[in-house]
C-alpha cells in the first residue's frame, strides 16, 4: 500500500513541484536496513532545484536515516541516490555536493565563527581572497556580519544556528540538508527562523531538504512535503495537498488535528459520496479519495476548524452528527470543544469566537460541517483507531 | 546515536557528622597534608639545594661554592650525558605519542561501548607490571640469545646475533616507550571522549578527508590531553635511571645514572645535588609551559 500511494504522490509532484527548473536530487527505490531492522523501505522521489522539500514524520519513521543517506553518512542497502544527475550512492560525505546543517549545530569549538565558515571553502582549494569573500557573503546572508571573530561559546542558540547555516552555505552545495535545525530553539525564535530560513533559501536559490517532526514547520516553509511513516513515504505533495487531500489516515491524523468518522459508503456520485456513519447518520462529503467505491468501508476525516456547533439539527444540507459537549476551552480568538458523538465517536471543534453557539459542557448539541470540508478515505473503524493511536504515540 | 560516557569521577555526599564549616574549613582540612608535603617534599629540596652549593668533603659540607654548577656546565662529559638524555626522552615521548594518539582515538571513537571499559582495563593492567620485571623481559627479548636474534638467525637473515640490540640507547628508547603508554593514552582518550562525534561528521561533510579531520579537528581538540600526557610522562622520563642502568650500556647513559653515580658511587654529593636541582628547574619549566598550553587550549575548546 505504501508504494501505491507513493506513486500517486510522485505523479502529482512531478507535475507541479519541479517542472522547468530541473532535478537537483533524486532517490531511486532506496532501502536501508540495520541488521534485521528496516529503517527505510524503498523510497523514491525527486527534489527540484530551488525547491524547499520537507521530510515530515514521527520519530523512527526513517526521515533522519534518509537524510543521512543523502549526506553520505549512511550507505543505502539497496537503490540509488543521484545528486545533480551523478550517482552519489557510494560517495563519502566529503566527495558529494551536499552540505548538512546539524541539529546540534556541530560548530568547531576551537575555531572562530569566520574560521568555522571558512572551513568548507578552504577544503576546495580556493584562493584566500575567494574564501574571505564566501565567508563574508555567507555571514551576511544569515545577518551575522561582524560576528566573525567570536568563538562559538560566545553565541546564543539562535546565532549558533545561523552560523551552522552560514557554514553549510559557504560551500555552495547543490542541496542543503537540514536535520531538525530549529529543534533546540525556543518557540518564538523557532517561528522567526522559519521565515528567515525561507528567505535565505529564496535568496541563495539552492534546494533545501528539511527534516522535521513538526507539521507546522513543514507546512509553513515547504514547497513540497514527503510525509513518512514506517520507512515509506505515505504522501508526497504540496502543503495544501497533504492538508486537504491526505493520502492516508495516518497523514490525515499527523498533519493538523483531525476527527475520524468511520462508516459505510452508501453512494458515490459526481458531487461526492454519501457515508453512513455510526448511529445511522448520513454524512455527505464533496471530496473523496479516488479509491472509494459504493459499499466499501470508509472514514470521513474532518478538521476541527471546519466543525460548527448548534443546539439543534441545522436546516441546511450540511453533514453532521448529534453530540454531547464534553469540554469547552476558551483560547482567545477561538474556542476549542471536545465532543462525544454516537457510539465511540470522538470529535473536536475549533470555533471562531464570533461563531460560537450557545452550547456548554454536558449539553446535547449538533456538530456539522459543509460537505466540501469532509474528506472520505478508504479504511475501517480499526484503521482509524490505529492511525489515531499512531499519531498520538508520535506526538 | 551519539554515545556519551558518564563524566569521570563523581562527588560523594556529605555525611551528617559535625565538621568544620565556613571559610576556615578549607585551611583547617589542609593543615595536615600541607605539613606532610612541606616535610617530605620541600625539606629534601632545601637539603639538596644546600648541598649543591657546598664544597665536597667527607662531612658533606665544606663551605659555600659555585664550583658544582660551573663544573657541570663546563665539563663536556656532563653535556654529552645531558644531550643523550634529551634525545632519548624526546624520541621515547614522540614514539609514545605516535602510539598513544591512534590508540586513544580508537578507544574513544571506534570501540563499541561494551568493549571500551575492557580495553581500558587491559591498558591499565599492562602498566601494573613491576618495572624491573618488564625491563628484564626486554633483556630476554633483545639479548644476544633473545627472541629477536634467535628469530632472525633461524630464518637466516643474519649469521651472527646483533649485539647492539641490547645495551644501547635504542634499547633504552624501546624500554621507556613501552613503559608509559597508558599514561600517554588515557589523558588523550579523556580529551577525545569529550569531542562530539557530530564535529567529525560536519568536517567530513564540509569536504575534509580523514587526515584533514585528524589535523584540523581531532588534534586541536585533543591538545589539552596531549599536554597533560607530556607533563605526566615526558618530565618523569628525565629522572629515569633503572632502564638505562639495566639495558643502556654506555651509549644509553642518562642524567639519572650520572646523579646516582655521583652520589652513591663517587660520594660527590655536591655535583649530584647540583645536577638534581638543575633537572628539577628544567622539569618545572617544561611543566609550566605544558600547563599553560593545556589551559589555553582548554579555554578555547570550552563551548
Amino acid at each position: 500500500m505504501g508504494t501505491e500511494t507513493e506513486h500517486v504522490g510522485a505523479d502529482t509532484a512531478s507535475a507541479e513541484g519541479i517542472a522547468g527548473d530541473g532535478v537537483a536530487l533524486s532517490l531511486d527505490h532506496v532501502v536501508k536496513r540495520f541488521g534485521e531492522v528496516v529503517a527505510v523501505d524503498g523510497i523514491s522521489f525527486d527534489v527540484g532545484r530551488r525547491e524547499f522539500f520537507s521530510l515530515l514524520g514521527p520519530s523512527g519513521c526513517g526521515k533522519t536515516t534518509t537524510l543521512r543517506m543523502l549526506a553520505g553518512f549512511e550507505t543505502p542497502t539497496e537503490g540509488r541516490i543521484f545528486v545533480d544527475g551523478r550517482d552519489a550512492s557510494r560517495l563519502a560525505p566529503h566527495e558529494r555536493d551536499t552540505n548538512m546543517v546539524f541539529q546540534s549545530y556541530a560548530l568547531f569549538p576551537h575555531m572562530t565563527v569566520a574560521q568555522n565558515v571558512a572551513f568548507g571553502p578552504q577544503r576546495k582549494k580556493l584562493t584566500r581572497r575567494e574564501v574571505e569573500q564566501r565567508v563574508q557573503d555567507s555571514l551576511s546572508a544569515v545577518r551575522l556580519e561582524g560576528y566573525g571573530k567570536r568563538y562559538p561559546r560566545a553565541l546564543s542558540g539562535g546565532q549558533a544556528q545561523r552560523v551552522a547555516l552560514a557554514r553549510a552555505l559557504a560551500n555552495q552545495p547543490s542541496v542543503l540538508l537540514l536535520d531538525e535545525p530549529l529543534g533546540a530553539l525556543d518557540l518564538k525564535l523557532r517561528e522567526e527562523m522559519q521565515f528567515e530560513l525561507k528567505r535565505i533559501q529564496r535568496e541563495v536559490g539552492i534546494s533545501f531538504v528539511y527534516v522535521t517532526h513538526d507539521q507546522g514547520e513543514a507546512l509553513t516553509m515547504s514547497d513540497r512535503i514527503a510525509v513518512m511513516n514506517g520507512g515509506v513515504v505515505e504522501h508526497l505533495g504540496t502543503p495544501e495537498e497533504v492538508y486537504l487531500r491526505p493520502a492516508s489516515l495516518f497523514v490525515a491524523g499527523f498533519i493538523g488535528q483531525t476527527s475520524f468518522l468511520p462508516g459505510h459508503v452508501e453512494s458515490v456520485g459526481s458531487d461526492g459520496a454519501e457515508v453512513s456513519v455510526e448511529g445511522g447518520h448520513r454524512s455527505r462529503s464533496a471530496r473523496l479519495d479516488p479509491r472509494i467505491t459504493v459499499g466499501s468501508q470508509a472514514v470521513v476525516v474532518v478538521r476541527p476548524e471546519h466543525v460548527r456547533l448548534s443546539p439543534t439539527e441545522p436546516p441546511t444540507d450540511a453533514a453532521g452528527v448529534p453530540v454531547t459537549v464534553l469540554d469547552e476551552v476558551f483560547q482567545g480568538s477561538v474556542v476549542r470543544y471536545q465532543l462525544q458523538g454516537p457510539g465511540d465517536l470522538r470529535l473536536a471543534a475549533l470555533v471562531p469566537l464570533d461563531e460560537r453557539a450557545d452550547v456548554h459542557p454536558g449539553v446535547q448539541a449538533w456538530a456539522s460541517w459543509l460537505p466540501e470540508w469532509g474528506y472520505v478515505l478508504p479504511g475501517t473503524e480499526s484503521d482509524a483507531e490505529a492511525a489515531a493511536s499512531e499519531v498520538e504515540a508520535s506526538a | 546515536m551519539v554515545a556519551t560516557a558518564p563524566p569521570v569521577g563523581s562527588s560523594t555526599e556529605d555525611s551528617t557528622r559535625a565538621r568544620p564549616r565556613g571559610r576556615w574549613a578549607g585551611p583547617i582540612y589542609s593543615i595536615a597534608p600541607t605539613l606532610v608535603l612541606l616535610a617530605l617534599f620541600l625539606g629534601p629540596m632545601v637539603i639538596l639545594l644546600y648541598y649543591s652549593f657546598q664544597k665536597a668533603s667527607l662531612a658533606g659540607a665544606g663551605g659555600w661554592t659555585f664550583d658544582n654548577y660551573t663544573s657541570i656546565l663546563t665539563d663536556p662529559t656532563y653535556g654529552k650525558v645531558m644531550l643523550t638524555t634529551v634525545v632519548i626522552c624526546t624520541i621515547s615521548m614522540l614514539i609514545m605519542l605516535a602510539i598513544g594518539l591512534p590508540l586513544a582515538y580508537i578507544l574513544a571513537m571506534r570501540t563499541p561501548p561494551r568493549f571500551e571499559l575492557l580495553f581500558l582495563l587491559m591498558l591499565v593492567i599492562a602498566e601494573e607490571l613491576n618495572p624491573l620485571i618488564r625491563i628484564y623481559a626486554w633483556r630476554m627479548i633483545l639479548g644476544r640469545g633473545g627472541v629477536i636474534n634467535w628469530t632472525l638467525q633461524t630464518i637466516g637473515l643474519i649469521d651472527k646475533p646483533i649485539d647492539s640490540l641490547l645495551f644501547s640507547s635504542t634499547a633504552v628508547v624501546i624500554v621507556l616507550s613501552t613503559t608509559y603508554i597508558s599514561f600517554t593514552t588515557i589523558p588523550i582518550y579523556a580529551a577525545l571522549k569529550a569531542v562530539d562525534s557530530d564535529l567529525l561528521e560536519a568536517a567530513d561533510d564540509l569536504g575534509a578527508s580523514f587526515l584533514t579531520r585528524c589535523r584540523k579537528i581531532l588534534l586541536p581538540l585533543a591538545a589539552p590531553g596531549i599536554f597533560v600526557a607530556i607533563i605526566l610522562v615526558y618530565i618523569p622520563l628525565y629522572s629515569e635511571f633503572a632502564a638505562p642502568a639495566l639495558v643502556g650500556g654506555t651509549s644509553g647513559y642518562m642524567v639519572g645514572n650520572a646523579i646516582q653515580e655521583a652520589i652513591l658511587e663517587s660520594g660527590n654529593r655536591g655535583v649530584g645535588s647540583a645536577m638534581s636541582f638543575m633537572l628539577l628547574v628544567l622539569s618545572g619549566a617544561v611543566a609550566w609551559i605544558g600547563y599553560r598550553m593545556a589551559r589555553i587550549r582548554r579555554l578555547q575548546a570550552t563551548s
